[in-house]
């Protein structure tokens, strides 16, 4: 059963110089327990979409122009400030990039766990500090009697991302939002808090919305993923699905552009996607991806493409997978060579 | 929301050339840092007003003095202290001069130092400041340090005796608003400086062999120019108001030059009698202050959005 | 074999970081530097690049911006073409700003908000005095702008107009405008998009190939310098750990540091992921500032024994130029 489901969303921000349509008609769902990636350039809308479910984007300028969001069956696009508090921290919680800027750098991190705690959970304060350490030793943070007590700047970013992850999960989450968590870490920090994350879900059966543009996070970690392109999602499904069979020219792009680590064959050329992602401000009528696409028909500039269902989980927006269309050569899958 | 179908012919599934596809259009209109500042600023209201208001108040200042059929220091005893009339629309003075001459006369004299009486101080500030920030170390501690000095000063003091030295025509007071000024300003711009001499743009043209004189003010003034200039509109009226002050005090502008400081000065002396002498200007006083006072706020947030509230 | 373009010998730059007095303790008075490089050296040959990778503050950035002379080297050379430039400050120097240029990591903070591009790709060519008229000079711009792929009408905007990945290339045509020998690519596709990464470094690539440049590729992204880099070198905390021919690095990688790092990527193969076993390493880089003796990667070294913590490992050459720096390399590939 899905806990989430955000059916046709849109989002405008109205500015000075006019309507920026970040987010134009986006549906996916996240099951429980399950990891649904997304992914997409920066400036495809996939953090406004999240913000916006968390309703942490201010109105004005970002307004919901239609569409709905069902947590657990209802729709919380309504759902007033007060009621949002009370979703956000103990039904949903996040995590962003910046870890730093997401700390009060002036309080030690135990009280911020500890106020995070008392807010949505009925404890007494004893009882708290008690979970303050259980949660520091959950994310891996030795001796949280000393560690609870120091200041934020005083630790690594990595710390300081397992602090948030910490302050998120002190009132079991449903539902955990990671807004790019690893973009500002090192690989091997990244890979570090990509495997606390992983297990906490196990552990509390939560469900997680990942953002990222990385590809291998998104395969190390995903159970179903979402390709977002300029305010849309233009493939989704099964994480197999979209990444041994992806029907997108986006998608493809995409998984070309990474290196081929397997086979290396000197200076040969990355297929890289050419172009850049079209402004926003005035979205093309057709496929937003007709300009830098190669496959690209008369039919990707006069209108916009249609849903279309490959299987219960795969759905794919192009033309190509109409049946007038032109075959093309189909996606080439890079295997790694396993150890 | 009814999707509009598009209906798709065969025809529409061919393969589009390379010359049919932009990848790399830019769909926004080109525009400036100036530029969008502009948009911003006339795209307000309340900064139109007030811009409004200063423009009227300038071309007055320029053109009545030099359209009245009356002299700004020409006495006549014959028409003393009379109330506005058709012939003097402000009136006229103890000494007969008509007012409405006068006061734009005076309206010159007092916007002349508002002007330049935040240029100058501004420009030399920019300078100092900028040389202190690239620079640092000896050069930017010696430059501080004055100026700490040099802030420690009461600048009623340092005004006063810097107009006993030069006396006390309009130049004088500029020249004095000039050199006890720029600190401020020379501050703000070492601070950004100090901030920006590191960033990347300017490595990159340091990489490039740019010279210290291109560097200082090809790219770090420039960027700092956004701050000095709501600074410089904002003491535009206080230079007005210093002005004002020191006239009403007995130490600007002196009789039969006037200003608007000059004409309060005379009407509080006639307040009780005739009290239209001490009104008329203050009004107008005022309203310029009030005008540039919000122009000068508007210009602050048409410059950076984020520096509002 | 080539001739060598660049050489770094022995190259130290340390950082102030401030100091301290203990009353009761010895040393009475004790100052702290961050060792950013320590005692690190190679060599590029012309034409080819070598990649710099590392975590954050392993002092790659700083190795670069000191062959740059940004910042002024504490000790040992940077021998371009055989001349030490490590001790020529920047700004009275001309030769050497024509030959040496840098493409930017972070394509917003790099280019000038209040200049209109073409003042930006400009810039190198008016403070040479490359072309004389102003329409020759013009011409040159646009001709730049064309080879980085951008229109000749953009010249007269300004940078905010651009996306990331159009102003990371307005870098590369500013970089060119000087015709260049030597470029550092400091982060130049981190911050940017997978499709636009892709981009970039075909564009560097083709670059390379058509003027003969050389490249000095810093980064942290293990699969891209892998696909540019021919020869490629791993830095921990200041120190090279592992240097050689690309693919023997990432072949047979020597070092615990190097496999470590390799083992941390996530691949985009979903399967393959879930299957994997080796994760990546634990613990976080260590503080640079007064760093212990001994091996700098011994605290985070599952096979780290007395010896890493007394004694600083040497770059050993295990044959075709592949140098490791650990005491117990031979031991280790043994062990498979």
């Amino acid at each position: 059963m899905s806990i989430l489901e955000v059916k046709d969303l849109r989002v405008s921000f109205h500015t000075y110089a006019g309507k920026v349509q970040a987010v134009r008609g986006v549906s996916f769902s996240v099951d429980k327990g399950k990891t649904l990636a997304i992914v997409g350039e920066s400036g495809c809308g996939k953090s406004v979409t999240v913000q916006t479910i968390m309703k942490l984007t201010p109105t004005p300028p970002a307004f919901i122009e239609e569409g709905s969001i069902l947590y657990e069956g209802t729709d919380i696009v309504g759902y007033s400030e007060k009621q949002m508090q009370k979703l956000r921290g103990k039904e949903f919680s996040m995590i962003f990039q910046d870890p730093m800027t997401s700390l009060n750098p002036t309080m030690r991190v135990g009280r911020q766990i500890n106020e995070n705690i008392l807010k949505h959970m009925t404890l007494s304060s004893k009882e708290a500090t008690k979970r303050t350490m259980e949660m520091m030793r959950l994310v891996g943070i030795a001796n949280p009697e000393i560690n609870m007590l120091r200041y934020p700047h005083t630790y690594s970013g990595g710390m300081r991302q397992r602090i948030m992850i910490a302050m998120g999960m002190a009132a079991n989450p449903k539902i955990l939002f990671a807004d790019e968590p690893t973009t500002a870490l090192d690989v091997t920090t990244q890979s570090q808090i990509l495997d606390l994350i992983n297990d906490l879900k196990k552990q509390f059966q939560m469900a997680v919305v990942l953002i990222t543009h990385n590809l291998g996070v998104v395969a190390r970690m995903a159970d179903s993923v979402a390709v977002m392109y300029a305010g849309k999602v233009v493939e989704t499904g099964t994480a197999r699905e979209v990444f041994y069979e992806p029907k997108h020219p986006y998608t493809w792009g995409l998984l070309n552009s990474i290196p081929d680590t397997a086979n290396m064959n000197g200076n040969r050329e990355l297929p890289a996607i050419p172009g850049t992602p079209p402004d926003l401000f005035a979205p093309p009528k057709g496929c937003a991806f007709a300009a830098r696409c190669p496959y690209a028909m008369k039919a990707c500039i006069k209108a916009q493409p249609e849903e279309t269902c490959l299987s219960d989980t795969h759905k794919v927006s192009c033309h190509l997978l109409d049946p007038r269309a032109p075959k093309v050569e189909p996606y080439h899958v890079k295997r790694q060579k396993t150890e | 929301m009814q999707k509009k179908q598009v209906e798709l012919d065969l025809s529409d599934f061919t393969r589009l050339l390379d010359e049919e596809k932009n990848g790399e259009e830019i769909v926004r209109p080109s525009t400036s840092f100036w530029r969008d500042f502009a948009r911003r600023l006339f795209t307000n209201k309340a900064a139109v007003v007030s811009l409004t208001v200063v423009a009227i108040m300038v071309v007055l200042s320029i053109v009545i003095p030099l359209v009245s059929p009356y002299q700004y220091d020409a006495n006549n005893l014959m028409s003393i202290n009379q109330g506005p009339s058709a012939s003097h629309w402000f009136g006229t003075d103890t000494l007969g001069r008509d007012l409405w001459t006068r006061v734009w006369y005076g309206g010159r004299i007092s916007l002349a130092i508002g002007f330049f009486g935040a240029i100058f101080p501004a420009l030399i500030g920019v300078v100092i400041g900028g040389i202190a920030g690239y620079f640092g170390g000896v050069i930017d501690m010696l430059i501080m340090r004055v100026i700490d000095v040099l802030m420690c000063v009461p600048q009623m003091v340092f005004v006063i005796l810097l107009m006993l030295k030069f006396g006390n025509g309009p130049v004088a007071i500029v020249t004095s608003f000039a050199l006890i000024g720029w600190m401020g300003s020379a501050r703000n711009v070492r601070g950004l400086v100090l901030q920006m001499k590191n960033q990347d743009f300017v490595n990159a043209s340091r990489i490039l062999g740019a010279s210290h004189l291109r560097l200082i003010f090809k790219h770090l003034i420039p960027n700092t120019l956004g701050i000095v200039v709501v600074g410089m509109t904002m003491s535009v009226p206080s230079a007005i108001f210093y002005e004002a002050t020191l006239s009403i005090l007995g130490l600007g502008i002196k009789s039969p030059l006037t200003s608007w400081g000059q004409l309060l000065q005379l009407g509080v002396q006639n307040f009780k009698l005739y009290a239209y002498q001490l009104f008329i200007p203050a009004v107008i006083l005022s309203i310029t202050l009030l005008a540039f006072n919000i122009l000068g706020d508007r210009v602050r947030d048409a410059l950076d959005p984020k520096l509002r509230n | 074999m080539a001739e060598i373009l660049l050489e770094v010998k022995d190259l130290k730059k340390y950082f102030k970081a401030g100091s301290k007095i203990q009353l009761f303790k010895k040393p009475f008075y004790e100052k702290y530097y961050l060792h950013a490089v320590d005692h690190i050296s190679f060599s590029i040959e012309k034409g080819t690049t070598l990649g710099l990778v590392g975590e954050s503050g392993c002092g790659k950035t700083t190795v670069g911006r000191t062959i740059l002379r940004l910042y002024e080297a504490d000790g040992g050379e940077v021998l371009y073409e055989g001349k030490d430039i490590a001790h020529i400050p920047i700004s009275s120097d001309k030769t050497y700003t024509k030959k040496i240029q840098m493409v930017f990591q972070d394509p917003y903070a790099s280019l000038d908000p209040r200049c209109t591009i073409a003042d930006i790709i400009g810039e190198g060519i008016e403070v040479h005095g490359l072309y004389k008229t102003k329409k020759e000079r013009e011409e040159r711009v646009c001709e730049l702008l064309e080879m980085v792929g951008l229109n000749r009408e953009h010249r007269n905007r300004f940078p905010h107009e651009f996306s990331g990945g159009q102003r990371q290339r307005v870098g590369i045509a500013r970089a060119l405008s000087v015709n260049p020998e030597f470029i550092v690519c400091d982060e130049a596709i981190s911050a940017l998009d997978v499709s636009i990464q892709a981009q970039i470094i075909n564009l560097l690539m083709r670059l390379q190939k058509e003027m003969g440049l050389t490249y000095l590729f810093i980064a942290h992204d293990l699969s891209m310098v892998r696909h540019i880099s021919d020869q490629t070198a791993v830095m921990y905390l200041g120190t090279i750990v592992e240097i050689g021919p690309t693919e023997e690095v990432y072949q047979n990688p020597s070092h615990p540091y190097t496999r470590g790092l390799l083992a941390s990527v996530p691949l985009p193969d979903p399967d393959y992921e879930a299957k994997r076993t080796v994760r990546g390493m634990k613990g976080e880089i260590n503080s640079p500032i007064n760093p212990k003796p001994g091996c700098r990667f011994a605290d985070r070294c599952e096979f780290a024994c007395d010896i890493c913590r007394e004694k600083m490992p040497e770059l050993k050459d295990l044959g075709k130029g592949h140098k490791v720096a650990c005491h117990f390399t031979e031991k280790l590939n043994s062990k498979e």
